[in-house]
C-alpha cells in the first residue's frame, strides 16, 4: 500500500496549519495557505505554459528563499523532476550537466541571470532547453518571470505520484571527472526525513533556518520536512555570519544545519554573541570533518545547545549515520566518530573483494537503505560500480567500533573536502595538465584552518616553458568551478616523486604538510 | 622467455614477449589509444604522453630487476604488464595497462600469469601492487590468480602484496 509521497504530507499540513505564519524570507511573510496556493498555482503553469511532465527535467538555480522551497515542492508534488544546480559551477560543467540531464527549463534569480545566460550563451542553441524562468521582480535575460506564472496559474491537486516516481536528480562531482545526477525517488526522500525525523524530531513549534545552499542534499530535510509537519520556514539568501545571527534572533530559530566552515566562520564573526542564539535548539553539522578544537569551542560557546553530526551524500538523499546529541554530552572517543546509522540504514565495512570485516578492521563504508539513489542517470555502469553486490559504497574507508559507532578514518577516492564541498583530484589534475606548459601536475588537500582542507596543486612545467601562478588559476577556471581551482600552487623543477612503476608517491607530497600538525 | 601464443576465453590470439627497445614507436601509438580513465587508472594521474625519459624506462629492461611483457594482437600492442624489483629484495612492484577496446577479456590474467614466471625466475617471492579503489577490473585480476593476497586501504589506494611462491608448488 502506498505512503511514501509527498502528497501525503504536504497537504494535511496544508489543511490543519492554513491560517499559521509559516514563511519568512526578507520581506516576504505567508501562511500555510498562502504558500500551498502558490505551490498549486505553479504547479499547474509549469505544466500549462511552460510543457513540462512529470518525468521533465527543470533547473534551480537561485539564491536561498521561498521560491526556492515552492519549486521543490510543486516538483514533488508532480510538476517535474527538480535538478537543483550548483551555485558556483563554471560553465562548462553547468552546460554539462543541462545536456546529460536533458533539463528543459531553468529557474534563476535576478543574482545568477546574468551569469547563467553568459555561461551558456555558446552552446544554448544545443542544449535541450526551452525557456528560462527569472525568479523574483529584478531584471536579467528570461522568456517568463516567475511570478507571471503564480498569477495565471489555476490552484489544482495534482494526481498523486507513486513511491518509485523521480523526485529529483541531484548532481555530483565524479571520481572520473564528470559530475553525474543521482536519481531520487519520493520514496527515498520520505525516509530520508523519517530518518533525521526519528533522530532530531519535526515539531510544529520548530522554527527552521535554511542557511546551507538549497541546492544540496543536506537542505532536504528543512527544506520537505519543516513545512510539512507545521513548522516555520525562514531564510538567509546567501551565507553570512551576519545575517544568520540577525535571523536567528529576530525569528526565534532553533533548528539549523551548518558545516564546519560556517560555525567557524559565525564563531568568529565580530557580532557573535551566544545570547543572540538563544532560542537555538538543534544544530546540526555534517559535510565535512569536524576539527575537535572547533567543537570544543562551539560546545562552550553554545552550552545549551544540542549538538547533531550528520555523515552522509548526495547519493542517500542526505543522512547515513547520526551523532546525537546524548553522544555530543557523553564525550569522549565517540566524538571522533560519525555516530551510528540511521533506524533502517543497514552498514558494513567491507574489503575490496566484497567480504564483510568484523568490527575494529578497516575497509570501505556500505550501506543499504530504503533512501538510496535508484541510479546514476543514464550511467548503468557507474550504478553497477557503486551498488556492486547491492551495496553502495561510499568511498570512505573505516571501521565500526564494539558500540557500533562508525569511525571514518580515510578516504578511498582521491578527494579534497574543502568547506563541505567536495573535489576531486582529477577533475582538477584534469583542469590543470591542458595547460600547454604544463609537463606534470599532482593535487592534494593541504590542511587549512578554516575550510578543512585547501585544494594545493604542486606543478613541474615542461622544460623552457613558463606560466604564472595566475596563468594556471586562469586556466583551470575555464572548466571548472572557482572553488575548485587551487588556493596555492607549488612549482617544481625536479619530477614529482614517483614509483619504480611510475605512479605519483602522493603521501610523499601530502606528508610534508601534514605531518607536523597536531592531531 | 621466448614469445607465446595465448587463446583468450573467446578464442582470440594474443602474442606475449619480452619488451624490446624496439617496442617503442608501438608503444606510444599504444599510449595514444587509451582513454584519459585508463591512463589515470595506470598512472594515478592525467597522462595523455609518454615523456622521452618514460619510453627509455618502459623500453629497456634488464629482464632481472626490470622486466615487462607486451601483449599484441594482429600485431599491434593491446596491453602491457611489467615489475620493478624493490631495492634488491624478492618484492617487485607490478603495473598493468589494457587498451579499453580489451579490458574485461581475461587478457590481464594472461600477462599476470606471464609475468609472475618470469618474477619466479629471477627469485622474486610478493609482488606489490598500488590500485586506485575503482579499478575493480585490475582488482579482479590480482583476487582472481589462485595466490595468497592481501590488501589494505592506504591513501586513496588499495596495497596489495601477492604471494607468487606457495608452500607445495
Amino acid at each position: 500500500m502506498k505512503e511514501l509521497v509527498f502528497h501525503r504530507m504536504f497537504f494535511p499540513a496544508v489543511e490543519r496549519f492554513s491560517s499559521k505564519v509559516g514563511f519568512h524570507d526578507g520581506v516576504y511573510h505567508a501562511t500555510f495557505e498562502t504558500h500551498a496556493d502558490r505551490v498549486l498555482r505553479l504547479h499547474d503553469a509549469m505544466r500549462r505554459e511552460l510543457g513540462l511532465e512529470p518525468d521533465d527535467r527543470f533547473g534551480i538555480m537561485a539564491c536561498n528563499g521561498h521560491e526556492f522551497l515552492e519549486l521543490y515542492h510543486a516538483g514533488f508534488l508532480g510538476a517535474g523532476i527538480a535538478n537543483p544546480l550548483n551555485l558556483r559551477l563554471a560553465g562548462k560543467e553547468l552546460q554539462f550537466i543541462l545536456a546529460d540531464s536533458g533539463t528543459e527549463v531553468v529557474f534563476v534569480d535576478a543574482v545568477f541571470a546574468d551569469h547563467f545566460a553568459r555561461n551558456i550563451a555558446e552552446v544554448r542553441a544545443d542544449l535541450p532547453l526551452r525557456h528560462v524562468v527569472l525568479i523574483g521582480d529584478g531584471e536579467g535575460p528570461c522568456d517568463f518571470r516567475y511570478e507571471d506564472l503564480i498569477k495565471n496559474g489555476t490552484p489544482t491537486t495534482p494526481r498523486e505520484p507513486e513511491e518509485d516516481d523521480t523526485a529529483m536528480v541531484m548532481y555530483t562531482g565524479g571520481t572520473t571527472g564528470l559530475p553525474k545526477g543521482a536519481v531520487l525517488e519520493q520514496r527515498a526522500e520520505i525516509l530520508n526525513l523519517y530518518h533525521i525525523g526519528l533522530a532530531v524530531g519535526f515539531r510544529e513549534d520548530r522554527v527552521y533556518l535554511h542557511q546551507t545552499p538549497m541546492f544540496h542534499a543536506a537542505s532536504m530535510g528543512g527544506a520537505l520536512g519543516i513545512p510539512t509537519t507545521g513548522g516555520v520556514s525562514t531564510f538567509v539568501p546567501l551565507f553570512e555570519p551576519g545575517a544568520v545571527l540577525s535571523t536567528i534572533e529576530e525569528f526565534g530559530v532553533d533548528w539549523t544545519v551548518m558545516v564546519p566552515t560556517m560555525i567557524a566562520m559565525t564563531l568568529d564573526d565580530p557580532s557573535f554573541d551566544s545570547k543572540r542564539m538563544a532560542s537555538m535548539c538543534d544544530l546540526v553539522y555534517g559535510a565535512s570533518p569536524m576539527p575537535a578544537a572547533l567543537l570544543d569551542r562551539l560546545k562552550k560557546a553554545l552550552p545549551d545547545v544540542n549538538l547533531w553530526q550528520g555523515y552522509g551524500m548526495t547519493e542517500c538523499s542526505s543522512v547515513l549515520t547520526i551523532l546525537s546529541a546524548a553522544d555530543h554530552a557523553k564525550g569522549g572517543d565517540i566524538l571522533r566518530s560519525a555516530g551510528r546509522p540511521v533506524v533502517g540504514v543497514e552498514l558494513t565495512i567491507q574489503d575490496e573483494h566484497r567480504a564483510l570485516l568484523a568490527r575494529g578492521k578497516e575497509g570501505e563504508v556500505c550501506a543499504k537503505g530504503g533512501n538510496f539513489l535508484r541510479e546514476y542517470w543514464h550511467r548503468p555502469e557507474q550504478t553497477e560500480h557503486v551498488m556492486r553486490g547491492g551495496w553502495y559504497h561510499t568511498g570512505d574507508v573505516g571501521h565500526i567500533d564494539a558500540d557500533g559507532y562508525v569511525h571514518l578514518v580515510d578516504r578511498l577516492n582521491d578527494m579534497i573536502v574543502s568547506g563541505g564541498e567536495n573535489v576531486y583530484s582529477i577533475e582538477v589534475e584534469n583542469a590543470i595538465s591542458t595547460h600547454p606548459a604544463v609537463a606534470q601536475v599532482a593535487v592534494i588537500g593541504i590542511p587549512h584552518p578554516v575550510w578543512g582542507e585547501q585544494v594545493h596543486a604542486i606543478v613541474v612545467l615542461r622544460p623552457g616553458s613558463t606560466a604564472t601562478d595566475r596563468d594556471i588559476k586562469d586556466h583551470a577556471k575555464k572548466t571548472i568551478a572557482a572553488y575548485k581551482v587551487p588556493k596555492t600552487i607549488d612549482f617544481r623543477t625536479e619530477p614529482l616523486p614517483m614509483s619504480g612503476a611510475l605512479k605519483p608517491l602522493k603521501r610523499e607530497l601530502r606528508a610534508p604538510y601534514w605531518d607536523t600538525r597536531e592531531e | 622467455m621466448k614469445g607465446s601464443r595465448v587463446a583468450l576465453e573467446d578464442g582470440t590470439l594474443v602474442d606475449l614477449r619480452q619488451i624490446l627497445a624496439r617496442d617503442a614507436a608501438d608503444l606510444v601509438r599504444f599510449h595514444h589509444t587509451l582513454s584519459t580513465e585508463s591512463t589515470y587508472l595506470r598512472f594515478f594521474s592525467v597522462h595523455p604522453e609518454l615523456s622521452a625519459a618514460e619510453i627509455d624506462r618502459f623500453t629497456h629492461v634488464d629482464h632481472r630487476d626490470r622486466e615487462a611483457i607486451v601483449a599484441r594482437i594482429d600485431g599491434a600492442i593491446v596491453g602491457v604488464a611489467r615489475f620493478d624489483r624493490i631495492n634488491d629484495s624478492d618484492r617487485a612492484e607490478v603495473a598493468f595497462v589494457v587498451s579499453d577496446l580489451w579490458q574485461g577479456h581475461g587478457l590481464g590474467t594472461k600477462m599476470f600469469e606471464a609475468l609472475a614466471a618470469r618474477a619466479r625466475d629471477v627469485g622474486i617471492s610478493w609482488f606489490v601492487a598500488d590500485t586506485l579503489p575503482h579499478n575493480s577490473r585490475m582488482l579482479r585480476v590480482f583476487h582472481d590468480a589462485g595466490l595468497p593476497v592481501s590488501s589494505q586501504f592506504r591513501d586513496g589506494v588499495v596495497h596489495l602484496v601477492i604471494q607468487l611462491r606457495v608452500a607445495g608448488t
